[in-house]
């Protein structure tokens, strides 16, 4: 460094040192304590006796002498409920100079600037989360890639919906301890929702012991009626599946029926201001939802839009003349029944 | 058996992992304290002095509590220097934090070599919730020979962890 006017110096030293609270330590041969001096109390230094091992009273410079380099800054580190400092450790071979300088204001406010940051980093993810359990990863992705928009006011989609229900649940529950009933549902909910999202539906809604599926949502490939279809079959097959394992266990067993539904509906944003959610109203919400209701145990009831689009699979279905609450007259329906066991 | 090593009587640990893992409120249960629920960040790195009994005998561990990394911070190396083990902790409901824990090891061998060390997977009282499977926990165990499951909410599995990795240190079986 370029030597500087006296004056100059000194501005410049007294600039750096004011309200850095200086201390120090002065350890010499065997890391004894030779002299110490400055705010050491400040940085929860206390009762320091010369002559005697420095690690002693003051631990924290455990494991750090003898420094094997000439120098080493440890930058804010706080000693119990001290203050904090940046602490430097200077050594010539044999003796060392250990010097705290604490932060000063704003250091420790650009420090708690870089931590909210990495808060918000932390808060991205966890909402990241949420939204990928609650919508599927899928959708995630897609909205935030922007290559679908859902709006806010509304619009018209050709989507095929997917109802699901444990029946005989509220007896199950009434007979069962909480614990009991939220674990079992739990289970079977995974069970159900799983296929929802490998085959591309928004998971629209869980309601106690039943879920909806929206497909058509993300545009892929396969028809939403096909997607539909394909994800009831997989429903049923795990649930088939973890009913045998439960029964060997001599547990209790549930099962589970499927409505679908497809035709037009309004996708959009409905709630207040303060709370807002992606929803799905139609005629053919409705009809899945009541085609649910009348679907027999390991049973999917399709409306007929639904069985048009499943060429591959019609064989599998049977036509039946059903009368749903709430909808006047017959309305055609299909229905696929899965051998429980 | 090294005695030297054994009557050592005070060891330096240092308490690592991504930000927000629970590091601050597990050495809070260690050191006998209890579970702050509001999240309060560490500045640097905060030290604290926990006794522990090993093979019948009080030690002490210094114990760092550093800082945890994110994208805007790297934990400065000098933090490390001199310690005798370390404790890496990751967040079971936060997946990346279990990659971040491995990606410092392998940080940590380079600048200190081989020491003694556990992995703590805390927030054990939300496993219902947990992004780490049992397959994602098995792949752990074979590339940390210690993993844990923790709760620093409830304080359960912090003592055995710490207590093995006070063993090793101080060459205790």
């Amino acid at each position: 460094m370029k030597a500087l006017p006296k004056e100059i110096t000194t501005y410049l030293v007294t600039h750096a040192l004011e309200k850095r609270n200086p201390a120090y330590l002065f350890i010499g041969r065997n890391n004894v304590l030779k002299e110490f001096g400055g705010d050491t109390a400040v940085y929860g230094i206390g009762g320091l006796r010369r002559g005697e091992a420095v690690v002693d009273q003051v631990p924290f410079l455990e494991g750090l002498l003898p420094l094997r380099q000439s120098s080493l800054i440890l930058p804010c580190v706080q000693i119990d409920t001290g203050r904090r400092a940046d602490v430097h450790i200077i050594s010539d071979g044999s003796r060392h100079w250990v010097l705290l300088l604490s932060l000063v204001d704003e250091e420790i406010e650009h420090l708690r600037l870089l931590e909210k940051a990495s808060e918000h980093n932390t808060l991205l993810e966890r909402h990241t989360k949420i939204l990928d359990q609650y919508l599927g990863k899928e959708l995630v992705k897609a909205l935030d890639e922007g290559q679908i928009k859902i709006c806010e006011s509304g619009e018209r989609r050709h989507v095929s919906i997917l109802f699901a229900d444990i029946r005989d649940f509220t007896s199950f529950s009434e007979m069962n301890a909480p614990e009991v009933v939220f674990a079992t549902l739990n289970h079977y909910l995974d069970a159900m929702i799983k296929p929802l999202l490998e085959e591309s539906a928004v998971v629209d809604r869980i309601m106690g012991d039943a879920v909806m599926g929206v497909f058509g949502i993300l545009t892929m490939a396969v028809s939403p009626p096909h997607q539909a279809v394909v994800a009831a079959l997989k429903i049923l097959t795990a649930v088939r599946d973890m009913n045998q394992q439960l029964a060997k266990a001599g547990k209790s067993i549930l099962e589970v029926g499927i409505g679908i539904s497809t035709g037009p509906v309004a996708v959009g944003i409905l709630g207040s201001t303060v709370r807002k959610t992606f929803s799905v109203v139609g005629h053919h919400v409705n009809l899945a939802a009541r085609l649910q209701d009348q679907a027999e145990p390991f049973e999917i009831l399709v409306d007929e839009n639904t069985f048009k689009e499943i060429v591959a699979y019609q064989r599998g279905f049977r036509e039946t003349d059903i009368v749903l609450k709430g909808l006047t007259g017959q309305v055609k329906a299909y229905a696929y029944r899965m051998q429980s066991a | 058996m090294d005695s030297a090593m054994q009557n050592q009587r005070r060891k330096k640990i240092c308490v690592i992992g991504a930000s927000a893992v629970g590091k601050t409120n597990i050495i809070s249960r260690f050191s006998g304290g209890g579970f702050n629920n509001r999240y309060q960040t560490t500045l640097g790195a905060h030290i604290t002095r926990v006794t522990v009994a090993v093979g019948g005998r009080l030690k002490e561990l210094v114990v760092w509590d550093i800082k945890g990394e994110s994208d805007f911070y790297r934990i400065s190396p000098a933090y490390l220097y001199g310690c005798d083990g370390y404790v890496l902790v990751a967040d079971g409901t936060r997946s990346t934090t279990c990659d971040h824990a491995l990606g410092l090891r392998s940080r940590l061998r380079e600048y200190l070599g081989t020491l003694p060390h556990i992995l703590l997977i805390n927030k054990d009282d939300l496993s219902p919730v947990w992004d780490v499977d049992k397959e994602g926990l098995a792949m752990l165990r074979r590339q940390i020979q210690s993993v844990y499951t923790v709760s620093a909410l409830s304080g359960s599995g912090i003592h055995d962890a710490m207590d093995a990795l006070s063993r090793e240190m101080w060459g205790v079986k």
